[in-house]
């Protein structure tokens, strides 16, 4: 179906649900003027559009309604009980073709014969007016040729039949609005001609009423329009402005390629009431070159636009995920907040994800609103049903609306049109009697049936109320017993039970099967629709007084609240409109009867049901506490009873079917994705019955275990990869180890230890491990990156670094002398460190380095030995010579405390991924930049230096009694020279000695090398060595 | 969903034109090829949809036991099957080289749970043989393929696709 009849059918839709109200309107208040302008305006919207999307015999059809519609606007005929029926036919049948359209069936009536009975209607109405119109010719050769043009919807009684061309017309004294004309059929053929190929316009303007000066505005306007066009007709015309008409309106015809909000923006000018622009409507149709469809109407002060619902469910979605990733930033924040305490660059960022947390929440609720359709829509398309099948029945009946701006969930709108016929069916069928009935027992001849929608609390309550004979409980009662629907010696408690029976599928109190109602399958109906929309049906009746029928809904379906519960180890939700109450009771109250656990709630019989056993949630951990949290629940009237494992509070959620991608659930009323993405199942507590009741036993053994031994395989893999393991054990064992004290919370990150200090099962690196497609890999990223991974060719790290090495000597003079310019390090030698007070430096330093290859050793569960083959003191000046070139990553930690002592520690890259990827423990196929994000690389080796700078500042405290803590790690990933400008220009290096320290770390069959720096200010020289 | 399944169902099958055109042969059709139990099999690229690591599930009660419940995939509920657990083999274990293979079929989405994705076979058009494979069903499996480097069987995606 193409889009513009798409377009058609959407505004067909409607304007015959209009026409279908102003028929009835007719009908009961006579033929007003407006009221046929209306029919005739949509005879004509209809013709012109049909004809564009190529349904011609409905054209044809719209076009003789028209033509009828015009006798009577000319006042040729009367609007008689004969025009109404053929004019409610053609409502039916054009009704019926765009139905069948709109299931992509072809049109296939032709019309023919209601075309023959419309010319007929005409010919009678004729009364001899030959001059009109003639209606000889078949439908192939008389199109719309005739037809009155684009007569505006809002415009007074136009008459269109054939004038004198309005240029003769010289008559400007007549008032405007008694006579308007537009083009006679040979202007037609004239402005064909003249048009050509361009499109043609037809418009109106209308002046404010008071407005002074009218002729010369109009000129004014005709000045304008022939800047964008050839002015073909006017009314009135120029002479007759020119001779001080007085007219408000002017109406135009021109030919013009502008488009058409060009062509209304340049006769808005001032004083302007309004204005009405569209396409000139000729025998051929639209003019060739208009693409816009023919016949629709540009009313600038237009405010609403159409837009699909699957828009508004798209935008829906995204909201719903654009919620989900705020919460997850939180998420981030919080971490942060964690590692590294307040900060006001933190806080500023928890009001900004803050700020935008609200504006989607208020783009929330705007979409919802969006989805919000008044409830008239659905209740004006009843009109006719109830008059054509009160007629039927031979019955009085006056359908009242109340509440009809009443909003409602579009979902909602879609579905109640079936359910509320039936329940109006039912009302006309048997609730209202017939007019001599009701006279003999006093009411008024014509029956009252109103059907009113209001908001209450968080429902909308939708009513249909007659004032019929109420319903006879004794009969309902035996029906009952005699469908085989109730035991023959039941009893009723209550009224409501007896209304009960009516929702009962078999059930109909109707003497013979008609085809309105009592086929006994229409009330069944109604309490389904209204269940699967959380709704609910209540009735309530008076013997002799009448009947109502109450549907309730939620506001929205779109949100609903619901309270969270524990079951076993899962969690679930359940509508808060199902839940009467959260309890605890005893054990020992709980009584067996019969097979079933009941308790005494306050003298009333409780049913309970364990909820675990219901869903094969497994137990959870068995508790054996006296009191059980019970969720009380309201199913059908009666209260449930349901232990549950614990209540996790209420939250507002959004239902997702479990329908679009799987099937429905007995049980769930479909899923709720909570904050942080998790699915939540949402409780059906009437499925959830039909189930303990064994009506629908489970038909499978639980999947409990399967499931969550998979989450729990995910959460490994999960931790491991996201680095989340890596970033936030590694670092909490690293400082715990040091003996640094662990800024993070001392509990709960217990677990996480245990679980990553075990040995990490490496997987076998397969070639076919396909990595690219573990993004939102789509299918074509597929077919091409499948390629076999090549084995890592690049060089070994022992290779890279001798390589690396080799060209280090080769131009290290060059780097030296750069270096030195950019640090510009004054050319005054460091006082030489006294030789003892070095060699007990180098001592505690080694002792140091140990103790941090010990702790990895531990930490990583693997063994780790850190040497210090070579330590010297350097000058500024010779620092470059030891940085290592290239990409280098490094982390710089600050002394404080009793010893002023900074500290870096340098990897080339190739050793900075391979010590971060070892201690993430990740395969070493792995420790290359694509495996290992930034944050991570960042984390890890920070953490290394911690390790490492906490242990020499342990040591040295240990010998000299001084005591420093190091600062938060300051890590670069940059280039050497970066590095040198980033970190070294801090210090006025000729204040500082430079102790080298050549760093390697060994693990079996590996080596890794670092190099780690000390900055010791001189202050800070003279009291090592002294304490040394 | 179905929109966005469509389209890149059109533009793997584009990209698979421009390829047949590129290497001068007609109608290769491509299949994702998988490992389950150590069975290798193997599905039409274009009912897929995208190849997620394992992620978070939420059980759905009264699901039969190889639904491994369902995965939020950008805000959509979708079903995972363990494959494994459907061939009538014990539950797959989660490594590092488990993988969702979500598919599009009638226009529903599924994602089952394979031990590891080996290749994108590219193989002839009418060259599935139709065997019956001994041990399996046919509800199940259709045919065989051969790839350059391995016999793989393809899976009747009606049987597998659509959860009970």
């Amino acid at each position: 179906m193409d889009r513009y009849t798409e377009l058609f059918l959407e505004e067909a839709g409607e304007h015959i649900e209009t026409l279908n109200q102003v028929l009835l309107q007719m009908e009961r208040e006579g033929g007003q003027a407006e009221l046929i302008d209306e029919v005739f305006r949509i005879a004509h919207t209809l013709k012109s559009s049909a004809a564009f999307v190529g349904l011609e015999h409905l054209a044809a059809a719209a076009h003789h309604m028209e033509d009828l519609l015009q006798q009577l606007r000319e006042g040729a005929r009367e609007l008689d009980g004969n025009v109404l029926a053929i004019l409610f036919r053609c409502l039916d049948r054009i009704s019926a073709t765009v139905n069948r359209v709109a299931q992509g069936e072809p049109a296939q009536d032709h019309f023919a014969d209601l075309i023959a009975d419309l010319k007929q209607a005409r010919a009678q109405g004729q009364k001899g007016k030959s001059e009109a119109t003639p209606t000889s010719g078949t439908e192939a050769e008389r199109p719309a040729s005739a037809s009155p043009n684009a007569s505006p919807p809002t415009g007074p009684a136009d008459v269109s039949a054939p004038q004198p061309p309005a240029d003769s017309s010289g008559d400007a004294t007549v008032p405007p609005t008694a006579e308007e004309r537009w083009l006679t059929p040979e202007e037609e053929r004239r402005l064909q001609t003249t048009a050509g190929t361009r499109p043609a316009y037809d418009g109106e303007v209308i002046l404010d009423p008071d407005s002074p000066m009218r002729n010369i505005r109009f000129l004014l306007l005709m000045e304008n329009l022939r800047k964008l066009g050839e002015l073909f007709w006017c009314s009135p015309s120029e002479a007759d402005l020119d001779a001080g008409s007085s007219a408000d309106r002017f109406r135009f015809v021109l030919i013009s390629e502008t488009s058409r909000t060009e062509l209304a923006k340049a006769c808005r000018i001032d004083m302007v009431q309004e204005v009405i622009i569209s396409e000139h409507q000729s025998a051929a149709g639209t003019t060739a070159g208009a693409v816009l469809k023919a016949g629709e109407e540009t009313r600038v002060q237009t405010k609403n636009i159409k837009v699909s619902a699957d828009k508004i469910d798209y935008l829906m979605n995204n909201v719903g995920e654009m919620v989900i990733t705020n919460s997850g930033l939180l998420k981030i924040y919080e971490d942060l907040e964690r590692d590294l305490g307040e900060d006001s660059a933190l806080s500023e960022l928890k009001s900004r994800i803050d700020g935008a947390a609200r504006i989607a929440r208020d783009l929330q609720t705007g979409i919802m609103k969006m989805r919000m359709i008044p409830v008239g829509l659905v209740f004006h398309r009843f009109t006719r049903p109830v008059r054509d099948l009160a007629a039927e029945l031979g019955k009085e009946v006056r359908l009242v609306f109340q509440g009809d701006d009443t909003e409602l969930d579009k979902n909602i709108i879609d579905a109640l049109p079936d359910p509320l016929l039936h329940v109006l069916r039912n009302a006309l069928d048997h609730g209202i009697e017939p007019a001599a009935e009701r006279t003999a027992a006093g009411k008024p001849p014509q029956a009252q049936l109103t059907l009113s929608a209001y908001q209450g609390g968080n429902n909308i309550f939708i009513e249909v109320k007659d004032d019929g004979r109420g319903l006879n409980t004794t009969r309902i009662l035996e029906r009952a017993k005699s469908a085989g629907l109730a035991a023959a010696d039941y009893r009723p408690a209550s009224e409501e039970e007896v209304f009960e029976f009516i929702f009962q599928p078999g059930f109909s109190t109707a003497e013979a099967v008609s085809d309105i109602s009592g086929r006994g399958v229409g009330m069944n109906v109604v309490k389904t629709m209204v269940q699967k929309f959380n709704g609910q049906v209540r009735i309530r009746s008076e013997l002799g007084q009448g009947t109502s029928f109450l549907l309730s809904f939620p506001l929205t379906l779109a949100i609903i609240s619901a309270i969270l519960i524990r079951v076993g180890e899962e969690d679930y939700a359940v509508p808060l409109s199902d839940v009467i109450e959260n309890l605890r009771i005893r054990r020992d109250e709980i009584t067996r009867l019969e097979g079933r656990t009941i308790y005494n709630l306050r003298g009333e019989i409780l049913p309970i049901h364990d909820l675990a056993a219901l869903l094969g949630s497994g137990t959870g951990k068995s508790d054996h506490a006296t009191e059980v949290p019970v969720l009380v629940a309201n199913v059908g009237d009666r209260k449930h009873g349901f232990v549950v494992r614990g209540f996790a509070g209420k939250k507002e959620i959004v239902i997702k079917s479990l329908e679009q991608n799987y099937r429905n659930v007995r049980g769930l009323i479909g899923v709720c994705l909570m904050g942080d993405g998790r699915i939540v199942p949402v409780l059906d507590v009437q499925g959830l019955l039909a189930v303990a009741y064994g009506e629908e036993a489970p038909a499978h053994p639980t999947n409990v275990a399967a499931v969550s031994e998979y989450n729990d395989g995910v959460q490994v893999l999960e931790e491991r990869r996201a680095g989340v393991g890596a970033r936030r054990s590694i670092r909490e064992r690293l400082r715990l180890a040091a003996g640094v004290g662990s800024p993070g919370p001392a509990g709960g990150t217990t677990t996480l230890l245990e679980r990553d200090i075990e040995p990490v099962v490496r997987p076998e690196p397969t070639a076919s491990d396909l990595s690219e497609w573990e993004s939102p890999a789509t299918v074509e990223a597929a077919s091409d990156t499948i390629a076999e991974v090549p084995p890592d060719s690049a060089e070994s790290p022992e290779e890279e670094l001798s390589a690396a090495l080799a060209r280090l000597h080769a131009d290290r003079e060059e780097r030296r002398i750069e270096a030195l310019a950019a640090l510009s390090v004054a050319d005054d030698l460091p006082q030489e460190i006294d030789r003892v007070a070095f060699d007990k430096l180098y001592e505690v330093i080694n002792a140091g380095m140990m103790n941090a290859g010990l702790v990895l050793s531990q930490l990583l569960g693997v063994s780790i030995e850190v040497s210090v083959p070579e330590a010297r003191v350097l000058d500024a000046r010779q620092l470059a010579e030891f940085v290592p070139e290239k990409q280098v990553i490094s982390v710089w930690l600050e002394g404080s405390g009793d010893l002023q002592l900074d500290l870096m520690l340098v990897f080339d890259e190739r050793n900075g991924y391979a010590a971060a990827g070892e201690l993430m423990g990740l395969p070493a196929e792995d420790w290359i930049a694509e495996k290992i994000p930034e944050t991570d690389l960042e984390s890890v080796l920070s953490e290394l230096s911690n390790i490492v700078g906490s242990s020499i500042f342990n040591a040295l405290a240990n010998k000299s009694g001084l005591d420093s803590q190091p600062s938060v790690p300051d890590f670069l990933h940059a280039t050497s020279q970066e590095l040198m400008d980033r970190f070294l220009r801090k210090h006025e290096l000729k204040d500082y000695r430079i102790i080298y320290i050549s760093t390697d770390f060994y693990r079996t069959g590996m080596e890794l090398v670092g190099r780690l720096f000390l900055f010791l200010p001189r202050a800070s020289v003279a009291l090592v060595s002294e304490r040394l | 969903m179905s929109d966005r399944t469509t389209q890149k169902q059109t533009e793997a099958l584009a990209l698979a034109e421009a390829i047949n055109n590129e290497e001068g042969t007609t109608d290769l059709e491509q299949y994702l090829v998988f490992e389950v139990q150590g069975g290798v099999y193997g599905v039409d690229i274009l009912q897929t949809q995208e190849v997620l690591k394992p992620v978070r599930s939420t059980r759905v009660p009264n699901s039969p036991p190889e639904m491994l419940g369902v995965i939020n995939l950008r805000g959509n509920i979708v079903p995972v099957i363990d494959l494994s657990k459907k061939f009538g083999h014990a539950y797959s274990t989660v490594t590092p080289a488990t993988r969702i293979i979500v598919c599009a079929f009638a226009e529903k989405l599924t994602g089952l749970l394979v031990d590891r994705v080996l290749e994108t076979a590219r193989i002839p058009a009418g060259s599935i043989e139709s065997t019956e494979v001994r041990g399996l069903s046919r509800q199940y499996v259709v045919g065989a393929g051969r790839s350059s480097t391995r016999i793989f069987l393809l899976m009747n995606p009606a049987a597998a696709f659509i959860p009970d």
